[in-house]
């Protein structure tokens, strides 16, 4: 396994390094002018071609590109072209900010989904089971945007439980941020729970009928005291892995949330530097996500390789 | 309809605002009594507003957010009013000598920057200096071209400026007024970077801004006019889009927002509608120069067929007034009243495509997505009457992108739509539109006779001459068609009546909170 | 012999059955396919079935609750919402098939090739695919919009091309299961051509993994599509697609809700429908 994981280590660099490339030339080629989106429509040509010489803009190809290489791996991530604010700041704050929003989600989650998948599979077959199961089902279905409209309409509009804007005041203490994020969080929760529930409730019903669980029944053991020592320490293998597949998914895929929600998190980062040509900012942005998702993708791995003594030992499965 | 002379407009945009705010109290029994008392100090004000696109910055700002949020932190040395007046702010008073060709401009007294540093003409000086000059970038070039050039602005005591003038222009105030947005009187050692150094003159300081989430302002203590502003702070919130702010303030995260659009907001529950007359509209531009409009008859065809009480409705709410395809808003002083409102005419349509030879009419129509329904109204008005458009929607970057020059899309499309932001005088519309040198022309409209009656316009002393000179430019306008023009928008400003009082709406979406306070 | 498993497991687990072992629920499968059933003839039939042209405007009626002339009401245009819902059901379902198809073949080549070659070759394939993964969609998205234009075919390139990483993958661990086989050896030692063995030999063999990743894929069109239109980088302007109109309607929840609503539980429908189909097949499939 250390072989794996330090080939996969090493990959990281040379991906990050090919997405850059990729970005920087994807921007070459959109249209627009980011001149123009800091000057407005009305400035002269003259004033605009002033300001992207200043900028450097006007360079060629290769050679912006070289030197933003080289800053960027010295630590000098640039100033964003629009907003005027060191890029590398801006990023890493609008990353805690989605970084927040995904765990708070994940934690929200992970208790859910292994109640319902328990239930579902103990109760396997029955009318608990086929309702929660084809909820599960729906609601995984229904693109968050549209949950979370909902969820706005209801509880945020009309009966004010909850604040409109995901985003608090400066300053306010951490529930009272947790409190802003209880909806796009909700939302992206409902999206995730089926999948996951799904995982827990095959492990639990394969537990259930499992050798040991029938003796400890026999034995006169309580239904509690058999599901939280069996039926949940087999589940999290498979629990795990869906879960990892649903923490890539919550760290990329949360840009129309922070849309719907104005929530100001680094999925609508790269979404407004990609439209307005933000080189500086794109590229941070977007390699700052590819190294997060590399990495949890990796963590995931491994953490499933841990917990799969198979695997581990290298059993042909 | 005919066009209503604006002192009609005003009684009734005024009626218009006071039967909303009474409709708004009346049906409400509750009502406040403290409404109608004096107003007391006290009270933070929540207020909404679209992400600024840019970093913060007087000389080069143009979208309303970054407007309206250095509007409340710095001055002018002239305000304008919802209704185009204009109002004595750090300049006292001022006279137009030598045929309105110098400017004399005398400053208040008794005013200080927030850093205590008095205003004086120096600053004033160097604050026009500053837009004046090139390296600066400032859009506010493109409003002084032609007008003032670098080195026309002296200092004539500590306490008066002296503009001198490359050629008569006979509402060169408007020029240096919050017309011209960028002209803000900022410190004379002023060099960039707002947000760090936001010194002005205004009701508020900046306590704290985040490009991301919004800023923080707190009272000015050395505010010029004592006892004001009545409000301790105002909280300013960025919004990623307008449904988003539009939802905070009907559940009471927000008390009001800098723009609001018309068709969105409703008058439920709290929230009131403060309505006004505009000279915001956005211009269907026809390039006179190639087909399918290279012939009049085909430019008169798109205008008779459009139902424009019909687009007042759809694309704003009905609170605006009916445009005639000239650029002289029913607003200005000077606008025209006896050219007939052109409408929609299936039967003229018809004539006029079989007189230019044209038997099938199909064109592309450019725009971008903030103009997206105009568009879909246009192009389903267009269907009824047999003229098919084919939607051509570009992202905003790559429609204003370019070069201005040669080929930029919202200057060189066969027809685009442009949204144009109020301006407290028709010259700012007509000279960069509609003339042969104009850098707006997007439709590459000559017309000398035009360009001719326009120099009068400005250099006329008095409103006789003007209304002469408008005469003569919207006849022409109105004939030839290279704009249609179907409205001029109305503006609306939403704000929490049962909090707070004194919020105005204005045309141009300009702030000023100075008198409003909470109930 | 031990042989270590070099599927990576981040994989996405096939989930299990919605129905667990030996009783089989026909009521799903069946839900599911009358409900793509239906669309799909609303896909090809709506012209017939609209009550209204889905564009034709009427601002006198702007906002008509449903119920009356207007079954699902009108929106700010005053266009009919029923019409405007059926005819979005065929933008969709034009877009999400052919999206799989083309990720399907381009992905199970890419797959196939990968699993069978060299450890060099392999690792090339898969720090390629995994670039492409780590690529912001949203970016790819804007840019082809901004060259292509805001039309159905650029966002079936879109959204295939973001799915061939995935479907790759799949078929890939799938390949490296059946290159150990005994039978492979045999194809290789009579001399096959490595074309012949991947596609005679080895395919036919990997096709119901192809099969798992074309229902799944399937469902995530559905969703990408809405999503993309909702993010303003899909459907033409005016266009009745769902997620456009989910988008361009969220103004209204105040005051006419059933704007938004109608294309919204349209969506859910279809990936429901689409989902249960796909659950029922993996179930079968991992019974065989």
């Amino acid at each position: 396994m250390r072989h794996l994981l330090l080939r996969r280590l090493a990959a990281i660099p040379l991906t990050l390094l090919a997405i850059s490339a990729l970005v920087f030339l994807a921007t070459e080629v959109l249209p627009g002018d980011v001149a123009r989106q800091i000057l407005g429509r009305e400035a002269s040509d003259a004033t605009a071609a002033q300001l992207r010489d200043e900028l450097g803009l006007d360079r060629p190809l290769p050679v912006r590109y070289a030197d933003w290489l080289v800053s960027f791996f010295s630590g000098d991530w640039g100033t964003s072209y629009t907003l005027k604010v060191p890029v590398r700041e801006l990023v890493f704050e609008r990353l805690g900010a989605s970084m927040l929003l995904a765990v708070f989600a994940f934690v929200l989650l992970v208790p859910v989904a292994l109640l319902i998948g328990v239930l579902a599979g103990l109760y396997h077959d029955r009318p608990v089971d086929r309702i929660l199961s084809v909820t599960g089902l729906a609601l995984g279905a229904t693109p968050e945007f549209v949950t979370g409209v909902v969820l706005m309409v209801v509880f945020a509009v009309s009966l004010r439980w909850f604040p409109v804007s995901a985003q608090a005041d400066p300053g306010a203490s951490l529930v009272n941020r947790l409190e802003h994020l209880v909806l796009p969080a909700v939302s992206l929760v409902l999206l995730c729970l089926g999948y996951v529930a799904r995982h827990v409730r095959a492990s639990t019903v394969a537990s259930v009928r499992s050798p040991y669980v029938r003796a400890a029944e026999l034995r006169g053991a309580s239904r509690f005291s058999i599901v939280t020592r069996h039926v949940l320490r087999n589940s999290t293998v498979p629990a795990t892995s869906a879960l990892g597949v649903q923490a890539q998914f919550l760290l990329g895929g949360l840009v129309s949330v922070e849309l719907l929600f104005n929530y100001p998190g680094i999925g609508a980062l790269l979404l407004t530097a990609a439209l307005d040509k933000d080189l500086p900012t794109l590229q941070a942005a977007a390699l700052v996500l590819g190294f997060c998702y590399l990495l949890i993708t990796l963590a995931v791995d491994v953490v499933y390789r841990l917990l799969d003594p198979r695997l581990r030992l290298g059993v042909a499965v | 309809m005919s066009v209503l002379s604006r002192r009609q407009l005003l009684a009734g945009a005024g009626g218009l605002g006071l039967v909303a705010l009474l409709a708004a109290c009346g049906v409400d029994d509750e009502e406040s009594p403290a409404a109608d008392g004096p107003a007391e100090q006290g009270g933070t004000l929540r207020a909404g507003t679209p992400t600024p696109p840019t970093a913060v910055e007087p000389v080069t700002m143009y979208d309303g957010s970054s407007i309206a949020l250095v509007q409340l932190i710095a001055d002018y040395l002239i305000w304008l009013d919802s209704d185009f007046t204009l109002v004595p702010r750090l300049a006292q008073k001022w006279t137009g000598t030598n045929q309105n060709k110098t400017w004399e401009f005398a400053l208040r007294e008794g005013v200080v920057f927030s850093d205590g540093t008095p205003l004086d003409a120096t600053a004033v000086k160097a604050s026009f200096d500053r837009l004046l000059d090139p390296a600066s970038k400032s859009a506010a070039l493109s409003a002084f071209d032609g007008v003032l050039s670098p080195g026309g602005v002296a200092v004539k005591d500590p306490k008066t400026v002296v503009f001198t003038l490359d050629r008569a222009f006979s509402d060169f105030p408007y020029l240096v007024s919050a017309g011209n947005y960028n002209a803000v009187i900022l410190k004379a050692d002023y060099a960039g970077d707002f947000t760090k150094n936001a010194i002005g003159t205004g009701p508020f300081t900046l306590k704290s801004y985040n490009a991301s989430t919004g800023a923080s302002l707190v009272r000015n203590p050395k505010y010029w006019e004592s006892g004001k502003p009545y409000l301790d702070g105002v909280e300013v919130r960025f919004y990623q889009d307008s449904q988003a702010e539009q939802l905070a303030l009907q559940s009471g995260e927000l008390d009001t927002l800098f723009i609001t659009e018309p068709s969105v907001v409703q008058a439920v529950g709290d929230i009131a509608l403060d309505e006004v007359g505009g000279t915001g509209m956005t211009a269907l531009t026809l390039r006179v120069d190639r087909a399918p409009f290279d012939k009049k008859e085909v430019r008169q065809a798109v205008a008779y067929a459009l139902d424009r009480p019909a687009v007042n409705q759809a694309v704003n709410d009905g609170i605006g007034e009916l445009g005639n395809d000239h650029l002289y808003a029913p607003l200005f002083a000077s606008a025209p009243s006896e050219i007939p409102q052109r409408a929609k005419d299936p039967a003229k349509v018809k004539e006029l495509l079989a007189a230019a030879g044209v038997s099938k009419l199909a064109f592309p129509l450019t725009f971008d997505p903030p103009n997206k329904d105009y568009a879909l109204v246009i192009q389903a008005q267009l269907k009824e009457v047999g003229i098919e458009v084919k939607l051509d929607q570009r992202t905003s970057a790559a429609f204003y992108g370019g070069n201005q020059e040669s080929d930029t899309p919202w200057l060189f499309t066969t027809a685009n739509l442009v949204s144009w932001a109020g301006r407290a005088v028709p010259s700012q519309f007509v000279n960069p539109m509609v003339t042969s040198t104009g850098v707006w022309n997007g439709s590459k409209y000559k017309n000398p006779a035009l360009d001719a009656a326009l120099t009068a316009y400005d250099a006329a002393t008095d409103d006789a001459g003007r209304k002469k000179q408008a005469k003569i430019i919207a006849a022409a306008l109105h004939e030839d068609v290279p704009v249609v023009l179907s409205l001029w928008n109305g503006a609306v400003r939403a704000y929490n009546k049962r909090k707070f009082r004194g919020i105005k709406a204005h045309p141009s979406w300009y702030v000023d909170y100075t008198n409003v306070s909470a109930i | 012999m031990t042989s270590v498993i070099s599927a990576p497991p981040h994989t996405p687990v096939a989930p299990p059955p919605v129905v667990s072992g030996s009783r089989r629920w026909p009521v799903a499968l069946g839900l599911g396919l009358l409900i793509l059933l239906t669309w799909t003839l609303v896909a090809l039939f709506w012209r017939h079935l609209a009550p209204f042209d889905p564009s034709s405007q009427n601002p006198a009626d702007k906002f008509a609750s449903p119920g009356g002339e207007h079954w699902l009401g009108t929106d700010q245009f005053g266009r009919d919402v029923f019409s405007r819902v059926l005819a979005g059901a065929g933008s969709v379902l034009a877009i999400a098939p052919l999206a799989t198809i083309g990720a399907l073949i381009v992905g199970t080549a890419v797959g196939l090739v990968a699993g069978a070659s060299g450890r060099w070759v392999d690792e090339a394939v898969m720090r390629v695919l995994d670039t492409l993964t780590v690529f912001p969609a949203i970016i790819a998205s804007i840019l082809f919009v901004a060259l292509l234009g805001q039309s159905t075919p650029v966002l079936i390139l879109v959204i295939g091309l973001a799915f061939v990483p995935i479907v790759a993958r799949s078929v890939r661990a799938a390949t490296l299961v059946e290159r150990d086989k005994p039978y492979v050896e045999a194809a290789r030692l009579r001399g096959e051509p490595t074309w012949s063995l991947l596609l005679r030999e080895i395919l036919p063999n990997v096709l119901t993994t192809v099969l798992v990743e074309a229902t799944a894929r399937l469902g995530d069109a559905v969703f990408a599509a809405a999503t993309l239109s909702f993010l303003g980088l899909g459907a033409a302007p005016g266009s009745p697609d769902w997620g456009a109109s989910v988008a361009d309607n969220r103004a209204w929840l105040q005051i006419a809700p059933w704007t938004a609503l109608a294309p919204a539980l349209a969506i859910a429908s279809l990936v429901v429908g689409v989902a249960l189909v796909a659950d029922d097949l993996r179930a079968r499939t991992e019974r065989s």
